[in-house]
């Protein structure tokens, strides 16, 4: 692999790719470890940074008010939703349930996506992008049950801001925010003896689904052993925590967002993998007690080594990648930017003797960097606009985002992306970019003087010439056939891995 | 040993094109069809199959217990969301195996749902699945997955393929033409070249119509009927459900979350059936589920993840309607750690007998190459076993 080629392999691996007009970075490893000290703006973003016109009533939502205030607002239409469905008819009631809900759901989704996939398309640190999907996928929200469509995108992007920090900080801010809460039910975990419990104010009891998923998920993984009882400890330390929205028991001057609510919280104390955690006078404090210790465990940074180095580098990762990752957060006591540096470095020592096929959205994005072209642009005002959006495109291909079906995540290996479906996905939308782009470019000399650089060099600079797909993709290309140059160009084993 | 020498030999075959000579189940049974149904989540087997005479049914279940279940046997009722699978009961083709599961009791989804599809009690420890195996073993033709990504319990079997409605126009031939030679040198995408360019050909000669199927899970399961049916269609196929089963708060009883996805696959199934037509009299439907849920409910009148749970079996291939048990009742002593129903016949067993039944394997054939499993004495009957 000569070094031009092994620099763009190294941007698509730890990135989407380099466009074939842009200079590659001199120094890869340098280029991608910069990326990692400073959180980027995330926006629904345009060519040059600027944000997409149109759009200027879809703000994305930073602040926990303006979060609580829209989950709230939801989940009183659907209760207003309810009463309706028994005064309308059938038909007139799916009508106005299809418009009320749209906000919620499917304009919510497509914002959110699209400053996503925007952000990673046109952003300045696609490298912090990647490493971003990465945690958001390891902190899994996803559109589910309690209406909680609204906290998925803030959720997310709450993730970002703790990216330079420690493990630690990333991981508490992920379990007590509400996004997280109500996904997994926390919200309902009530302890059997609180105070709610004893005087019957609520018919809620434990509930154990985050708490699993925070040893299992998030942090130990069922390597390190522990048992149901911890489970049960933890979720007992969990009880209490949870949302706080503007409904009627909001009290003027209470901050909304993540509650601590101790007349639902198991009082005394409790011991997960042999240690106590005692609630004297900071009944609040054994999370936080809990956390500290779950987030420098060793099997914590042994399981998100290796899972990073499934992430960005093999299906089987190289036993002494995982160990250098692992020791980086060890060391480190978790600094994030540390065990970045560290996984992008294997990423580099490794590059030649790994190799990664990327999720349908890693794909997706490269296929626009190589063709300098635009994410589709359509702006779903309403239930039935038409035209191509980019959440769609991602379901297409077998990841509908943001609709992960389960709470570990999608697929990370190259493996479970590949089956015949995946891959004649792949070569369809492929093909959809390359009509588009064909017909875009037209009769214009100058874009079809572009293209043909763009073509000529990819193949230059990503392939091999005694590999058979820069034959059958310059075969194509001597027959003049654009678009059948473009389709079996992406879905080439050269640029499907790297 | 025997677990790790099967491992080995079945992970190596993953890529490997079919060879050799036809085995002897062609005589033997050459037109039987098997459909699994994946019920993620974790289905409960006292919603789904509730103990209707056991009197600690309603104590323990106040909120969640099933009032109105229509009759089985042995003091077991079918919910009443399964009434198309009620009619098959009473058709002679239905079979309930309760308190079952594979002996896994970590109670963790992503754990629980490796093992059920790779068949191995270590979680991700195979890259092939236990029904892919059977395939290979038995040098059977190809199986579908209606799904984009090939699930587990497929792989290990090169002519296992995915198919799920697609919307996008199909690639013309001058392209896929081409895929076999693009992916030559790339053992992983290779086995693909060729099921995407009949696919393609097939789409461009049907036009786009036939693609407007919707995506729940009685027009997927259509859909499998649809391929199945054909003479020459595939003998596996696979229909995966979402996560549903996880009903950890509001559970409901007669309705509610757990019954509607019971409704779902109850119409998944009569669907299926209908499209099936006659094939259906050489047909097995098989549910895998990773874990059942506690036996109490828990404080938000939902279920948590538990261990054993039931399954079902429906079809022409079954020749009586039963239920397969070895209950030992719903008080504390007799639940696994006081909490769960435990597992008395291992479902591995139950699996074994179906794919002797489906592809003519030998107990020994399933016990050395596919699926290691305690046999069961509760199961003498099921599928002729």
């Amino acid at each position: 692999m000569n070094q031009q080629q092994k620099a763009s392999r190294y941007c698509r691996r730890v990135g989407f790719g380099c466009s074939p007009t842009q200079a590659l970075p001199q120094d890869p490893l340098a280029w991608a470890q910069s990326q990692v000290e400073r959180v980027p703006t995330i926006d629904l973003m345009e060519r040059g940074g600027s944000r997409t016109p149109g759009t200027e009533k879809l703000p994305l939502l930073w602040k926990m008010d303006a979060v609580m205030t829209a989950f709230h607002q939801h989940q009183e239409t659907e209760r207003a939703s309810f009463a309706k469905s028994k005064e309308m008819g059938n038909r007139e009631y799916e009508q106005w349930r299809r418009q009320e809900m749209h906000t919620y759901w499917q304009l919510e989704h497509w914002k959110e996506v699209q400053a996503r996939t925007s952000t990673a398309r046109f952003g300045q640190q696609p490298v912090f992008e990647k490493l971003w999907h990465f945690w958001a996928n390891h902190f899994m929200v996803a559109p589910g049950n309690q209406n909680n469509d609204t906290l998925v995108g803030p959720y997310q992007r709450m993730l970002r801001t703790h990216m330079t920090g420690q493990f630690r900080d990333l991981l508490w801010n992920a379990v007590t925010h509400p996004g997280m809460l109500v996904y997994l039910d926390n919200n309902r975990n009530t302890g059997p003896n609180s105070i709610a419990a004893k005087r019957g104010w609520t018919k809620d009891s434990v509930n154990e689904n985050l708490g699993r998923e925070l040893l299992e998920l998030f942090t130990l993984s069922p390597a390190a052993g522990y048992t149901q009882k911890d489970v049960e400890e933890t979720t007992l330390i969990l009880s209490g925590w949870r949302e706080k929205k503007p409904d009627k028991w909001h009290k003027p001057g209470e901050p909304l967002g993540t509650f601590f609510d101790f007349n639902h919280h198991e009082a005394g104390s409790q011991t997960v993998l042999g240690k106590k955690y005692s609630a004297i006078f900071r009944p609040d404090g054994k999370l936080q007690d809990l956390i500290d210790d779950l987030a420098v465990h060793p099997a914590t940074a042994k399981h998100i080594a290796h899972k990073m180095c499934v992430y960005f580098m093999d299906d089987t990762p190289p036993a002494s990648a995982v160990v250098a990752v692992e020791q980086a957060f060890n060391a480190s006591k978790g600094h994030l930017p540390t065990v970045h540096k560290a996984l992008l470095e294997q990423c580099w020592v490794h590059l030649e003797s790994t190799r990664k096929l990327g999720s349908p959205e890693a794909w997706l994005l490269q296929t626009l960097v190589y063709g300098d072209a635009d994410l589709p642009a359509t702006i779903p005002w309403e239930p039935d606009t038409r035209g191509i959006k980019t959440h769609h495109l991602l379901g297409d291909l077998g990841q509908e985002l943001p609709r992960c079906p389960q709470p570990n995540g999608w697929f990370i290996k190259s493996s479970d992306w590949i089956s015949k479906e995946t891959l004649d996905r792949r070569a369809r939308v492929a093909q959809h970019f390359a009509r588009l782009w064909a017909r875009d470019t037209g009769a214009d000399p100058a874009k079809r003087q572009a293209m043909r650089e763009r073509v000529q060099a990819t193949l230059a600079r990503d392939f091999s010439p005694n590999q058979p797909d820069y034959q059958v993709v310059q075969t194509a290309w001597s027959e003049r056939d654009l678009i059948k140059t473009l389709v079996l160009m992406h879905v080439s084993p050269s640029l499907l891995w790297s | 040993m025997k677990r790790r020498h099967f491992l080995q030999g079945c992970l190596s075959s993953v890529g490997l094109s079919l060879a050799g000579a036809p085995a002897a189940w062609a005589q033997q049974a050459p037109n039987t069809r098997l459909l699994l149904v994946l019920l993620r989540g974790g289905m409960d087997g006292l919603c789904a199959v509730p103990p209707v005479q056991d009197s600690d049914y309603t104590r323990i279940r106040p909120n969640t217990a099933v009032s109105n279940a229509l009759p089985l046997a042995q003091g077991f009722g079918l919910h009443p969301a399964l009434a198309g699978m009620h009619g098959l009961w009473q058709a002679r083709q239905l079979a309930v195996v309760h308190n079952t599961g594979f002996k896994y009791t970590g109670r963790s989804h992503f754990e629980g749902q490796d093992i059920m599809q790779s068949g191995v009690l270590k979680p991700y420890a195979s890259g092939t699945g236990w029904v892919g195996r059977a395939m290979e073993v038995a040098q059977s033709s190809a199986g579908v997955s209606i799904s984009i990504p090939m699930p587990l319990i497929l792989r290990g079997n090169p002519n296992a393929t995915t198919q799920f409605p697609n919307w996008m126009p199909p690639l013309n031939a001058s392209m896929t033409d081409q895929l076999q030679q693009l992916w030559q040198n790339d053992a992983m995408l290779a086995p693909y070249a060729k099921p995407i360019q009949i696919a393609n050909q097939q789409q461009m000669q049907a036009g786009r119509a036939d693609f407007k199927e919707a995506r729940t899970l009685q027009a997927l399961a259509r859909l499998a009927g649809q391929e199945m049916a054909l003479d020459d269609g595939p003998r596996v196929g696979l229909l995966d459900s979402r996560h549903g089963f996880d009903t950890h708060a509001s559970q409901g009883a007669n309705t509610g979350s757990h019954a509607e996805r019971l409704k779902e696959l109850d119409q998944a199934i009569t669907q299926y059936k209908q499209a099936m037509g006659a094939q259906w009299k050489n047909t097995l439907v098989l549910t895998v589920t990773e874990f059942g849920r506690t036996v109490a409910e828990n404080g938000t009148t939902g279920t948590d993840h538990g261990v054993g749970s039931c399954c079902f079996l429906a079809g022409g291939l079954l020749t009586e309607s039963k239920v397969y048990a070895d209950w030992r009742g719903l008080k504390e002593k007799d639940l696994f750690e006081a909490r769960d129903l435990p597992i008395t016949i291992d479902v591995a067993a139950v699996y074994a007998l179906a794919l002797e039944r489906v592809f003519g394997l030998s107990s020994k054939q399933i016990q050395s190459t596919v699926l290691e499993y305690t046999p069961s004495e509760h199961l003498k009957g099921l599928l002729g076993g």
